[in-house]
C-alpha cells in the first residue's frame, strides 16, 4: 500500500479510517527513526505518539510537493530535536558508554538492524544526533548547525569523531563475534 | 546482510545508509489507541477552550486596545470642548473682617471664578485681597488649560477655603443674562423671607 494523495486528503478531512491507514503505513518507519535518537525505548514511543499527533494536526501545511513520507520524517525529526532541546542541553562529550558496550547481549553472530541502532545509541548524545542527521537523514552541516544552534565546524568535528567511535565499536564486536564462532 | 561490520571509514556512511535507510521497527500494539486517545483529548480541550488561534487572539487584543484608546480620547476631547459641562470650578471664599456676620452678609464674599478669557479673569481680580492668574486659551477653546494659579493672601485674611462647587451650565449661544450680584440676590431673598415675620396681628 502506498501513501497517495487521496489518502492524505482523506486524512485532512479527519477521516479516522484514513488516519489509521496512514499510521499503519508510516508507524514502523517512524518508530525506527525515533529509536536511533535515544537509548530509551519508552522515550522513543512517546516521540512516535507525539509525532503522529503533530503530523495529523499540521497536515494542511503539506503542499503535495515531494513525498509524504519525507515530509513526515522531517516533522518527526524536528519534534525530536525540539523535545531534546526542551529537556536538556545536548552535550558533545567524547566518552562512550563502556559499561554496556561489551555485554553478551550486544554480541551477535550476524548483523541486524536493531544491533546497528544499538551501536548508534552507544555514541554520546551530541555525536549520535549529528551522525543521524548527517549520514542517515542527509542534512547538510549548515542545516545541522542551524537546527542545533552550533557552528558548522562543530558539526563536522563531531561527525568525524562519531565515525571513528563507530569504527572502534565495529572492530571490537568483530573480534567478539570471531571468538564466538571459533 | 554482511557478517562483518565495516572497519574502514570510507565504507561506514554507505553501510549505515543502506542498512538503516528504510528500516522498520514495529511499534507497540497499543500505539494507535494511545494516539487516537490523545487526539480525542486534544479535541475535547479545544472544544471547551477559546476557539481562536493565537494570531486571531493577538489581532483581537490589538483591536480592543485601539477601540479603548479611541473611545477614551473622544470622551475626554468632548468634555474639554464644552466648558459648561465641567463639574466643578474653584470658588475662593475669602471671609472679611466681620466673618461672624449673619448669613446674608457672609455671602458677599463668595465669588465663583469662571474659567474664561484672560480679560474676564483679570476683571475678577481683587487687587488687594488676592491675585489670581489664569493662562487660558482665547475664546474658550477645547484645549483650555490652566497653567498657573497663584494666590497671594493678605495677612488680614484668616481663612481661605477653596471649595469645589458645581458650575452652573450655561448654554454657550444664549443671550447674556443680566448680571445680578450675589449681594443683591440674597438681600432680596432675605427681605422676602423676613417680611412676614413682622406683620402685626390683624386682631
Amino acid at each position: 500500500m502506498v501513501i497517495d494523495e487521496e489518502l492524505v486528503k482523506r486524512c485532512m478531512n479527519n477521516e479516522p479510517a484514513a488516519q489509521k491507514a496512514l499510521y499503519t503505513l508510516l508507524g514502523s518507519k517512524l518508530f525506527a527513526l525515533c529509536l536511533r535518537y535515544t537509548k530509551d525505548r519508552t522515550e522513543a514511543e512517546d516521540w512516535l505518539q507525539e509525532s503522529f499527533i503533530k503530523i495529523y494536526t499540521h497536515l494542511h501545511s503539506f503542499k503535495f510537493e515531494g513525498s509524504f513520507e519525507g515530509w513526515a520524517k522531517r516533522v518527526t525529526v524536528n519534534f525530536i530535536l525540539s523535545d531534546i532541546r526542551k529537556k536538556k542541553n545536548v552535550r558533545f562529550s567524547d566518552e562512550l558508554d563502556e559499561n554496556v558496550l561489551f555485554t553478551d547481549e550486544s554480541a551477535h553472530s550476524t548483523i541486524g538492524h536493531e544491533e546497528l541502532i544499538y551501536f548508534i545509541s552507544l555514541l554520546p548524545e551530541g555525536k549520535r544526533i549529528i551522525f543521524n542527521l548527517s549520514v542517515i537523514e542527509g542534512y547538510s552541516h549548515k542545516e545541522i548547525a542551524e537546527k542545533l544552534n552550533i557552528t558548522e565546524g562543530t558539526s563536522r568535528g563531531q561527525l568525524a569523531k562519531a565515525r571513528e567511535q563507530l569504527i572502534e565499536i565495529h572492530k571490537k564486536h568483530n573480534k567478539i563475534n570471531a571468538k564466538q564462532v571459533s | 546482510m554482511p557478517n562483518k561490520y565495516p572497519e574502514e571509514l570510507d565504507q561506514l556512511d554507505s553501510f549505515y545508509q543502506d542498512q538503516l535507510g528504510n528500516v522498520e521497527v514495529l511499534p507497540p500494539a497499543d500505539m494507535w489507541d494511545r494516539i487516537s486517545a490523545s487526539r480525542e483529548k486534544d479535541r475535547n480541550k479545544k472544544g471547551f477552550g477559546f476557539p481562536f488561534s493565537n494570531n486571531q487572539k493577538n489581532i483581537g487584543i490589538v483591536i480592543l486596545l485601539v477601540l479603548i484608546g479611541v473611545s477614551s480620547a473622544v470622551y475626554f476631547l468632548n468634555n474639554d470642548s464644552e466648558p459648561g459641562t465641567k463639574n466643578s470650578v474653584p470658588v475662593i471664599n475669602t471671609p472679611t473682617d466681620n466673618s461672624t456676620a449673619p448669613e446674608n452678609e457672609s455671602t458677599d464674599t463668595e465669588q465663583p471664578i469662571n474659567k474664561t478669557t484672560k480679560e474676564n479673569i483679570r476683571s475678577k481680580k481683587t487687587s488687594d485681597a488676592k491675585t489670581v492668574e489664569y493662562n487660558t486659551t482665547e475664546n474658550n477653546s477645547s484645549l483650555e488649560e490652566v497653567k498657573t494659579e497663584v494666590y497671594q493672601i493678605q495677612p488680614k485674611i484668616e481663612v481661605v477655603d477653596i471649595v469645589p462647587v458645581e458650575k452652573q451650565e450655561e448654554p454657550a449661544e444664549k443671550a447674556p443674562k443680566k448680571k445680578v450680584s450675589f449681594k443683591e440676590k440674597y438681600k432680596k431673598e432675605y427681605q422676602d423671607s423676613t417680611r412676614n415675620l413682622f406683620v402685626p396681628d390683624k386682631k
